[in-house]
């Protein structure tokens, strides 16, 4: 008994090596523990409220201010989590919920660059979200008119 | 079937003929100023949460049926505020368009003491923090001027109202950071997810002037601050999970951590703070912490079998009270003589606050969760 539990915690060691499967619960569960009160299951946002991130998220990624801002929001920003473990949920956020509205050069967050943002925290997150979202739609008129309907969350 | 009713009302009217008519309408007024064995209890009437009250009584009567002085609702967790200079009290309440449900409007209502009526009405943003009762979802600033809103939608900000005016003058942004800690002059802190606190100063019409931030001072993750303090001469005083206490001086531009101390160290039998109050002052600024053994995480809600008087200049605990029963919330009157605290049974235990002893319980006053008490000013 003891070796053949040794061996199902060896293969779901080798399963957690192998892909990156292990991370996407840690993140999942994050999610559920930290974020979920307020965004909802499948991150779909309380209209008026919190903001839906499934299918938008992404777009924060086309501007360099978005991409700090979406790190310095309250809800992220002072999370009681490390900062290697913010950056795996963004990235897991952002790939499984956003994956459309990203760039093609998107580049995962790291660790290191997660402690740069973090510690300004946002001071006025709706204005500064709504000066983000109109330069996005400004220098990229392709995505204004999909910016336009979710502006006000 | 007629003769039936007239042959009764004929009875009726004969017996009637022999009482001696009382006069009617006889309605009192209470004194404007409270005597200071008066307490204030606001019930949240948890399992209806609609149909709140704020209850006056006399802490130092014997007379159950005479202690009772008055009552008025307030709807879903009302939040209070006691006025420090006129005699009035305001609470801070929701109403739903069909009751429980429908459009929502939240009010900030203000009472008038003598009368228990309320004199008028400020319509708020429908944003407040439904939430347990605390002494910082309503506060005032500048004298009593400024009234100060916590709202929770779950971004978190803070609605000013001009009282003299008595109208929403503003809503500043207080992202990460809850509740109003009032500062002296025109200004609020609040307490961050961070572990920081931020401070707002106020320009004369009720908008942001300044916003700043402490450095961090407390951890949420290895020992919590609890957002329950007493704040006494401009200096709040915070009680910690593990059972240190938090001093912020509120009496300058800027919040300021002015150092934090143990009131459990050496101390056997695993004592923690909890409760919903939790903490309260006297009029010397000794605190009153309420005190459960064997406390863990997740006991901080827990009701207080002690309850600690800590001196802050010795940074001491003077003396430990013990509770005859378990209490959830304390609070001590204006002359210091009388230390309240509402049961596990939901009645308040009166004690001489010198001696600790149990005067009196109060009982039967139309209650239902009286969580929180107040001495009247
Ligand atoms: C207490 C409720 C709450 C929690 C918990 C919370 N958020 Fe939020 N979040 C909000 C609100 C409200 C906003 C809107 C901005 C604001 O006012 O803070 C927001 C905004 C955001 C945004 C910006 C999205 C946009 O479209 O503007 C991101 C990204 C975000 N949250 C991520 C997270 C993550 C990740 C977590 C968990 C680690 C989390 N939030 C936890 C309430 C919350």
């Amino acid at each position: 008994m003891a070796r053949l539990t040794g061996c199902f915690i060896g293969f779901l060691l080798a399963a957690a090596f192998s892909s990156a499967s292990a991370d996407e619960n840690r993140a999942r569960i994050n999610y559920l523990i930290h974020c979920q009160g307020c965004h909802l299951p499948e991150a779909a946002g309380v209209p008026g409220h919190v903001p839906r991130m499934h299918g938008f998220l992404g777009y924060f990624q086309h501007s360099e201010r978005g991409r700090k801002f979406i790190m310095q929001v309250p809800g992220a920003a002072t999370a009681s989590l490390s900062d290697a473990h913010l950056a795996e949920l963004m990235n897991w956020l952002l790939t499984a919920y956003s994956a459309d509205e990203l760039p093609a050069d998107f580049k995962p967050y790291t660790k290191l660059e997660v402690s740069e943002y973090r510690p300004h925290l946002e001071k006025d997150p709706d204005n500064t979200r709504a000066e983000i979202l109109s330069d996005i739609a400004r220098t990229l008129p392709a995505l204004a008119k999909q910016l336009k309907v979710d502006d006000g969350y | 079937m007629n003769k039936f009713v007239y042959g009764f009302l004929f009875l009726a009217s004969a017996a009637l003929a022999e009482l001696k008519p009382e006069p009617l309408m006889r309605i009192e007024n209470l004194p404007e100023k409270y005597p200071p064995h008066w307490i204030i209890a606001v019930d949240a009437a948890f399992f209806h949460m609609s149909n709140g009250k704020v209850i006056v009584l006399d802490a130092n009567s014997d007379n159950a049926a005479t202690r009772y002085k008055g009552m008025f609702n307030g709807s879903f967790i009302p939040q209070f505020y006691q006025g420090k200079f006129e005699s009035k009290m305001y609470i801070i309440e929701t109403y739903h368009s069909r009751g429980n449900r429908g459009e929502r409007t939240d009010v900030l209502t203000t009472y008038d003491k003598a009368n228990l009526q309320p004199i008028s009405e400020v319509i708020l943003p429908p944003k407040r923090a439904s939430s347990m009762p605390t002494n910082f979802h309503l506060q005032m600033v500048e004298d009593d001027k400024f009234a100060l809103v916590y709202n929770f939608t779950p971004a978190q900000s803070v609605t000013v109202v001009n009282m003299q005016k008595q109208e929403v003058v503003g809503e500043i942004p207080t992202p990460g950071c809850a509740l109003v800690y009032p500062m002296a002059g025109r200004a609020f802190a609040s307490l961050c997810a961070d572990g920081s606190m931020m401070s707002v100063q106020l320009d004369g019409n009720g908008g942001q002037l300044s916003s700043a931030r402490t450095e961090k001072f407390f951890n949420a993750d290895t020992d919590p601050i609890m957002e329950k303090a007493v704040i006494h001469d401009n200096v709040a005083y915070f009680p910690t999970f593990h059972g240190r206490i938090v001093a912020i001086d509120l009496s300058g531009d800027e919040a300021k951590p002015v150092g934090d101390w143990s009131i459990v160290e050496g101390v056997e039998g695993g004592w923690r703070p909890g409760g919903i109050s939790v903490i309260t002052a006297d009029s010397e600024g000794d605190l009153y912490v309420m005190m459960h053994p064997d406390g863990t995480e997740g006991t901080h809600k827990y009701p207080a079998s002690e309850v600690w008087q800590i001196d802050t200049e010795n940074r001491s605990v003077r003396r430990r009270i013990e509770m005859a029963l378990p209490v959830l919330t304390i609070a001590v009157t204006r002359d210091d003589e009388l230390l309240v605290g509402t049961t596990i049974e939901m009645n308040i235990d009166v004690y001489n606050r010198a001696s600790g002893s149990l005067l009196r319980t109060l009982s039967d006053f139309g209650q239902e969760t009286p969580f929180m008490l107040h001495g009247a000013n």
